[in-house]
């Protein structure tokens, strides 16, 4: 990543304080609360109410199935960042594929060729690169930051979508976290089960590069 | 030095002729399209190519370098010593 460089971007989203360590850690620690929030109290009203009125179970399954649910759908909106859009044309496509090809090195262009994300490793960590968002690996590999990004062209084709966002992570990886919208953050298999099988992959060797982080 | 002038004027010839030229893409719809190529050898070429890149900006372009795998710079003006610039759109969150 650029030393000293600012994403351009940025000054459309001046507001904001840019990403840091620190902020990410934070970041995490807010999701875990969050779900928490959304989790545990449904689930002990839940058993409170079966306790006192065994009769009252379908409420209970109820309040199950909304903790349940909740942190299910965040995850499945971090899922999506990692989602791929309408292809273009094959012959787009290649010519596409032979500049992103340029841009990265060996391993990475086989795991882009088997799940379509770019393995990047970055200040922050690990990232995974897709077409309209990207996904952090926290040091270590217990977490991730799921991140909406993308390049406002609807007629490019996929691989020149993963290559905008790789340049600008490349040129600022805080500006570029600044400028995303977070989706989600929690534990990489909560992010993996919602993923399409195709990606699972990717998520793998992610964790298995950032696990060797300090 | 009779021998050396003629051996010099092929070396010189050959270093032309495997002067790799540097490219500005653009990427867009059809993949990336080259925009421009130039050689520091070429004025035309190289005025050729400052003329396009300062088009592209003017359209709303970022220009990038990229230095090797993880790195990569944006510029403003062209670096005539780049082997390729890379012109990409703006970027937000979703």
């Amino acid at each position: 990543m650029a030393e000293g460089a600012v994403l351009p971007e940025t000054a459309g989203v001046y507001w904001r304080p840019r990403v840091d360590a620190r902020r990410l850690r934070v970041s995490g620690r807010y999701w875990t609360v969050t779900t928490f929030a959304h989790t545990v109290p449904w689930l002990v009203m839940s058993a409170l109410l079966l306790y006192l009125e065994p009769l009252s179970f379908p409420l209970a399954v109820i309040l199950i199935a909304h903790a349940w649910v909740i942190p299910e759908l965040y995850a499945k909106r971090g899922a999506n960042v990692l989602r791929p859009v309408r292809r273009m044309g094959d012959e787009q496509e290649r010519t596409a594929l032979g500049l992103l090809g340029d841009l990265i090195g060996h391993e990475a262009r086989e795991l882009h060729a088997e799940t379509g994300l770019v393995i990047e490793r970055g200040g922050f960590g690990t990232w995974l690169v897709g077409e309209v968002g990207a996904v952090l690996f926290s040091p270590g590999g217990r977490r991730v930051h799921c991140y909406c990004v993308g390049v406002e062209d609807p007629d490019l084709p996929s691989a020149d979508r993963v290559a905008h966002l790789l340049l600008a992570l490349r040129e600022d990886e805080s500006g570029f976290a600044t400028v995303a919208n977070q989706a989600f953050s929690g534990a990489p298999w909560r992010l993996r089960r919602r993923l399409p099988a195709r990606a699972r992959p990717a998520v793998r060797a992610a964790v298995a590069v950032a696990s060797v982080d300090p | 030095m009779g021998v050396m002038g003629p051996i010099k004027r092929v070396v010189a010839g050959m270093r032309a002729y495997y002067v790799p030229m540097a490219k500005l893409i653009r990427m867009d719809k059809t993949g990336h399209t080259t925009l421009a190529e130039w050689t520091t050898d070429d004025q035309a070429s190289v005025d050729a190519a400052v003329t396009a890149f300062r088009e592209q900006l003017d359209q709303g372009y970022y220009a990038i370098v990229t230095h090797g795998e993880g790195h990569a710079e944006q510029v403003r003006e062209l670096p005539l010593d780049a082997g390729t610039v890379i012109l990409r759109r703006p970027i937000a969150g979703g």
